[in-house]
């Protein structure tokens, strides 16, 4: 390509100037037009003869790109001295430009050749040894299929590896070329090969094992292994396993690890857990939801975990809500449902409030702002109660940072800053109300203060986001006296204030949405 | 359009016309009189010395009349004898117009005098410089300032006007005769546009040479940039546009290396059809509507009439390439003995292999109880039975092909050697994979790391144990790949007290004190690092190029920049022999397949052969004016390949030629488009299987020079390639990361079965493509299947980044 490239640009040649100047500075001062252009025609030709010859080297040594050892070969191919000092450094010419000193002032390039200072070169540290020739080895293919390991490209072909690590029944045993289908129905066994079993055994003794180290391998090992999606049936079912079984005797500690095996699986990019979901979802929600996660709640952190298994859930619900209809909606009624039940513990609320307001702005807006109300009136009332638990008051406290946490911000990026008191308790009950008016007065005046060039911003330049966001909301905010009264908990699929990512499929498709969720009993599994 | 319909076709025609364009005096065309090719434009040196005496002498008469003039007219740079607006006649006299116009004229042709005749005014009109000069002294002596100016100015105009035109018969040539080429039917227009190229090249050589590089330069992006032109001829010729066109003065082309071999190293061969060669005749002999045309054709071009109809435009595609065009068919019909040596050849072991069982088994069952390979004494045994054996079966089937065991002498096989064989067919071809489509091979893969643009060549065993890798630092590694460590031979003194018949000698010659130091380094890189071992071999002083390593790994052979070959022994691990006789750096070396012999190409333009017992050069292949870039040895040690930088494949025979004759090459191949890589016969010895840059893997039958077919696919150049040991599959690499697998034994088989028919059209690649393998970053330059099938890639890992040499993929 380059050669065809080579031959339809112009002919190249030095330009005559810089002949005439190599000329006079060797005390050739007269020489003719003719003999300068004879001279730079001369000097052109000899480049090219030697570049055509060290292109021959270049070629001979298999590569694709010529280096100046080529040229020097080339040189002495034709008994040339070669030249010292002209390497590339860093792929850069050691050229520099500066201007010549004479009659006409040119620019000249010239070899950047600066005086060294000899203690300098003797105090510098010895630079570093580049590194010898090493040779690896690796299975390039295994009859005739390449295995997906990090020596090998990452995906040969995407849709292959996808068919494969969702079924990957058919690619053990389908053979490559005589392909018998009612084979397929007959034979079922998943087997791992010896590797994958110990591989499988290791792993996940190393997650809930007691040294921390050995954990940390294996997290990074599930995160970015690439051949994994034969043992990930396993991998899956194992976390769910586990959960359903540590819940019970509130192992705290393996419930966290396994959550941290379940956000590994979810980070490898190679790896597609979408057929895995039905078991994935129930464990992450019981450890979101769960009344009791831990042998003592009042004093140990498990709030950590409902935290961290919420932001999974969102992420979870991120990723793949765009190729399962209805999968937010169904998480999200889940979470919803906890509050319609007195009887629930206070923890369960919390757990819930978290796994909504993680899902972003749009949920709390939506959603997390009508419940609000309700909530308050439930500490409320659960204040009334003299036999307040020590437990339930670590909870309202938590609730309470959670709902400080996330609803001031916002609130502040969603409504105008027309914040009157009233309008507070109208819309949070009378327990939220005030505290958040507070603080959204204390956020707003902040960011004022902070910067008024930004807060001028952000209050006018998003104005699409203004005016879209209250028009959507219009229904369940502009009325709220009526809405909170209303339980959010009954909110039908179909006035769902869930907006769709899809509006057109969903609406077309409610209930093929709902079948294409495979776990589609999935809130029947959760432990509460 | 040119038709007339008294030419058409016979030698006698023929006959008829260059004697009637004799009488004329414009001849240049003698009826051939070889047998085989009815028509072959001739050498005709005879004729063209004589007219350009005629031409000369004119000119001297001329000049002594009137020197003057002469003179002026060579300094307006125009060569009088070729170009026909250059016949400036002087206004001067008229007497020495006429008397020169007949001299003139002889050598032009009949437009060029009617061009003549049609602007005598304007020539007329014409002042040459010095003239020019005088007048203009004069005027200024008389300060006649408005006159200069416009003389001036006149002048310049008129003298503009003829240095244009120096180049205007070049583009009505080829002009007209690309029209002519696209006039013709579509079904023998390629026939045609083969000349375009070749003709386009010395039109721009000849411009460059009368000093007219502007006009050159003009004349070359002209057509270079036709993208007409550029997607059919100009397609397999872009290395040496490229050369062509970096060629701008007269002194470059004299010294060029290109032009050498285009213009003095034979003539252009171009096959055509009978039909089209008539018209083709009519066009440029008949007709000479174009001189120049004519003129380089009889100087440069040889045709060939090729029986039958037109030729397929994709097969003459295929086949071009080659600086000099085609291959002269007579050059590839003697005969070639590609048959396989007997004694010598392990696939017919394994034919044997039941006899052998039948027989040998028989007698270990009465003598040693059972047929257990254990002791060596008794695989001697079996091993003496085997060969007789086969020597008394030999001579019931001789492979006709085969040429005769003493031909080229190849020394006996060793005892170790023959001990060698044998366990390598019992203990491997037994074994070995059988790679179907169903059943295709497993690739371990071998990344080298930390050694882009450090490597430059790699080699392995034949037993695929020892790697050896070749650094632009002069310096051989050789590493050892399975758990052996490479052991170094004992002294003499201690070998001299070893018992000779204990049937451990092999063993014991070795020393193994080292053993103890690797064990305790064993600790610090066991599974990490699978190489036990390395060796360091220094003595060259320029990049290695070339490694080999004959079959029983005690020699390896090195070339390199500094113009020698080296021999080094395994067991020793020094340097044996140097080898001197080449005087460029050297580019490739290979061992015969039977070691012994081998041979080794280099830059200055030979190939030679050597035999590891002499200093001496056996044998030298010497091609002209063009370097021979890499070479193979046949498997029955008879022939060598070669491939050089015309991009002709070259197969030479090793037997001594008669006396005081050149050695000529038995077979030469044109077809790639770009320098070759890599060339391997097939391991039955019939075929020969090239690739290179050119992304093209060509096979071709050595029995008659033709190609069976070519396998694209590869999406850059090819680098390695290798046969598996039963011969039926092929296995390319390529700088693409890509390594393909191609079912040779089925293509093969479909060639015999004369269901490839590649003269009519390219064979779908895919049908025989397997499967490819792809890899990370690594540009497979060495690939090789182990005695039981299994494939083994090497190659140099290429850093992400260019810039950084070191890479860090490094365990941490």
């Amino acid at each position: 390509m380059t050669t065809t490239d080579q031959a339809k640009a112009p002919v190249l040649h030095f330009p005559y100037s810089s002949t005439q100047f190599i000329a006079d500075s060797n005390q050739c001062q007269h020489l003719t037009d003719e003999c300068i252009k004879y001279l730079t025609l001369e000097a052109t030709g000899v480049v090219r003869f030697l570049l055509q010859d060290a292109l021959k080297f270049t070629r001979k040594c298999r590569r694709t790109k010529m280096i100046t050892d080529d040229f020097e070969s080339a040189m002495k191919m034709r008994y040339l001295e070669p030249i010292v000092g002209f390497r590339l450094s860093n792929g850069n010419l050691p050229f520099k430009t500066t201007t010549a000193v004479g009659t006409n002032h040119r620019e000249v390039q010239c070899i950047d050749d600066h005086e060294l200072q000899l203690d300098q070169v003797i105090t510098a540290p010895l630079p570093k040894i580049p590194f010898d020739i090493s040779i690896r080895t690796h299975w390039l293919a295994i009859d005739g299929k390449q295995p997906t390991i990090n020596e090998n490209p990452e995906i040969v072909s995407k849709a292959d590896l996808t068919a494969d690590s969702l079924d990957p029944m058919k690619s053990l045993t389908k053979k490559r070329y005589n392909l018998d289908a009612s084979k397929i129905k007959t034979s079922n066994p998943h087997e791992l090969s010896l590797e994958q079993q110990i591989y499988y055994k290791e792993i996940t003794e190393a997650c809930v094992g007691s040294e921390e180290q050995k954990r940390q391998e294996a997290i990074a090992s599930l995160s970015t292994e690439t051949g994994l999606h034969q043992i990930l049936p396993r991998v899956v079912l194992f976390i769910s396993e586990g959960v359903k079984v540590n819940l019970m005797q509130y192992n705290l500690a393996i419930l966290i690890y396994l959550m941290r095996m379940t956000s590994a699986l979810l980070e490898n990019k190679s790896l597609y857990c979408e057929k895995y979901l039905h078991q994935l979802f129930p464990a992450i929600m019981s450890c979101i939801l769960a009344k009791q996660l831990c042998a003592r709640p009042d004093t140990d952190n498990h709030w950590a975990l409902r935290d961290y298994a919420a932001s999974r859930c969102a992420q979870m619900v991120k990723m793949f809500s765009a190729n399962i209809h209805g999968l937010r909606n169904r998480i999200v009624r889940i979470f919803l449902r906890t509050f319609q039940s007195e009887r629930l513990p206070l923890v369960t609320h919390y757990g819930a409030l978290v796994g909504l307001c993680e899902m972003g702005q749009e949920a709390i807006e939506e959603l997390v702002f009508p419940i609000i109300r309700p909530l308050g009136d439930r500490i409320v009332k659960s204040h009334e109660n003299a036999t307040l638990s020590s437990m339930d008051k670590i909870t309202i406290d938590r609730i309470n940072g959670v709902i400080s946490k996330f609803i001031p911000t916002a609130y502040r990026t969603s409504r105008q800053p027309s914040d009157e008191l009233e309008h507070f308790k109208h819309e949070f009950g009378s327990y939220y109300g005030p505290r958040l008016h507070a603080q959204i007065i204390q956020l707003r005046q902040q960011s004022r203060s902070s910067s008024s060039q930004s807060s001028q911003n952000r209050q006018f330049s998003p104005s699409t986001g203004f005016n879209s966001r209250p028009s959507i909301l219009l229904p369940g905010q502009t009325s709220p006296s009526s809405s909170h009264h209303q339980n959010p908990g009954s909110v039908t699929p179909s006035r769902s204030p869930v907006r769709p990512l899809n509006p057109s499929l969903s609406r077309q498709h409610p209930q093929s949405s709902t079948v294409s969720l495979t776990p589609a009993n999935s809130h029947e599994n959760v432990i509460l | 359009m040119h038709f007339s319909s008294s030419s058409t076709a016979s030698p006698l025609s023929q006959n008829q016309i260059s004697n009637t364009t004799n009488s004329n005096n414009n001849v240049l065309f003698v009826p051939s009189n070889t047998s085989k090719m009815s028509f072959i434009i001739p050498n005709n040196n005879n004729n063209n010395s004589s007219q350009q005496q005629i031409v000369s002498s004119s000119n001297i008469l001329s000049a002594t009349s009137n020197s003057g003039m002469t003179t002026s007219i060579n300094l307006n740079g125009i060569n009088t004898q070729t170009n026909s607006t250059s016949n400036i006649s002087l206004s001067s006299s008229g007497q020495t117009s006429q008397t020169r116009s007949p001299f003139l004229q002889r050598p032009a042709t009949d437009q060029q005098q009617q061009q003549q005749r049609t602007t005598p005014s304007q020539s007329s009109q014409q002042i040459p410089q010095e003239e020019f000069m005088k007048i203009l002294r004069v005027l200024q002596d008389n300060n006649m300032t408005e006159s200069i100016e416009t003389l001036k100015k006149e002048y310049q105009s008129l003298f503009n006007k003829t240095t244009s035109s120096v180049s205007e018969p070049y583009f009505n040539a080829l002009d007209g005769y690309i029209a002519y080429v696209q006039e013709q039917p579509d079904s023998g227009r390629h026939e045609f546009a083969q000349l375009i190229y070749p003709l386009f090249v010395h039109m721009y050589l000849d411009l460059v040479e009368k000093d007219h590089l502007e006009e050159a330069q003009r004349f070359f992006m002209t057509y270079v940039k036709n993208t007409l032109l550029q997607a059919t001829v100009f397609a397999s010729h872009k290395d040496d546009l490229f050369r062509i066109k970096s060629l701008v003065s007269k002194e470059q082309i004299a010294q060029s290396e290109y032009v050498k071999s285009f213009r003095h190293n034979g003539r252009y061969w171009i096959k055509l059809c009978n039909a089209s060669l008539e018209l083709l005749d009519q066009f440029l002999i008949k007709q000479q509507k174009y001189p120049l045309l004519t003129k380089i054709v009889q100087a440069y071009f040889q045709l060939e009439i090729n029986d039958g109809s037109a030729r397929n435009a994709e097969t003459q595609r295929l086949l071009s390439g080659g600086r000099l065009g085609e291959i002269k068919t007579e050059d590839n019909t003697n005969r070639m003995y590609f048959g396989l040596l007997r004694d010598h050849d392990l696939t017919r072991i394994l034919q044997h292999k039941s006899i052998l069982a039948s027989s040998a088994g028989g007698d270990n069952e009465d003598g040693a109880g059972d047929d257990q390979p254990s002791t060596s004494k008794n695989r001697k045994k079996l091993k003496k039975d085997f060969f007789n054996q086969r020597q008394s079966k030999a001579s019931l089937k001789v492979d006709p092909n085969a040429p005769q065991l003493t031909r080229i002498p190849i020394p006996e096989l060793r005892e170790h050697e023959r001990m060698d064989l044998i366990n390598t067919f019992q203990e491997d071809y037994s074994r070995m994979l059988k790679i179907t489509p169903d059943n295709l091979p497993s690739c371990c893969y071998y990344t080298l790391l930390n050694g882009y643009l450090e490597i430059n060549c790699l080699e392995i065993s034949e037993d695929s144990t020892l790697l050896a890798v070749g650094g632009k630092n002069s310096i051989i590694y050789v590493y050892s790949l399975n758990r052996q460590k490479l052991s170094t031979m004992k002294l003499p003194h201690e070998l001299e007290r070893l018992d000779k018949s204990n049937e451990h000698v092999y063993e014991q010659m070795m020393t193994n004190d080292d053993s103890n130091n690797n064990n305790k380094d064993d600790p610090n890189n066991n599974d990490s690092d699978i190489l036990h071992n390395q060796r360091i071999l220094c003595g060259h002083t320029g990049p290695i190029y070339g490694l080999s390593m004959s079959r029983e790994k005690w020699f390896l052979l090195s070339c390199s920049e500094d113009c020698t070959i080296r021999l080094w022994s395994l067991l020793t691990w020094t340097c044996l022999i140097t080898f001197r006789g080449h005087t460029q750096p050297v580019f490739d070396v290979q061992f015969g397949p039977f070691g012994h012999y081998f041979a080794s190409c280099s830059l200055d333009k030979t190939a030679r052969l050597w035999c590891i017992e002499h200093a001496q050069t056996l044998r030298i292949f010497t091609d002209g004016c063009n370097d021979m870039e890499a070479l193979c040895f046949h498997p029955n040690s008879n022939y060598i390949a070669t491939s050089s930088a015309d991009r002709i494949l070259k197969i030479w025979d090793l037997l001594e030629s008669k006396e005081g004759q050149q050695l000529k090459p038995i077979r030469q191949m044109s077809g790639h488009k770009l320098n070759v890589c890599i060339l391997k016969f097939s391991k039955d010895g019939k075929y020969l299987i090239s690739a290179g840059y050119d992304r093209q893997i060509m096979i071709w039958d050595c029995s008659n020079g033709s190609l069976v077919t070519c396998l694209l696919g590869h999406t850059d150049a090819v680098f390695s390639m290798d046969l598996s040991r039963d011969g039926s599959i092929l296995c390319t690499g390529s700088v693409d990361f890509s390594i393909r697998i191609w079912n040779f034994g089925q293509l093969i088989k479909d060639k015999d079965d004369g269901k490839l028919d590649t003269v009519q059209r390219v064979t779908p690649t895919s049908k025989y493509e397997l499967v490819t393998y792809r890899t990370k970053r690594t540009s497979t330059t060495l690939i090789h299947f182990t005695r039981r099938n299994l494939l083994l890639g090497f190659g140099v890992f290429i850093p992400q980044n260019e810039t950084i040499t070191t890479t860090t993929k490094t365990k941490n």
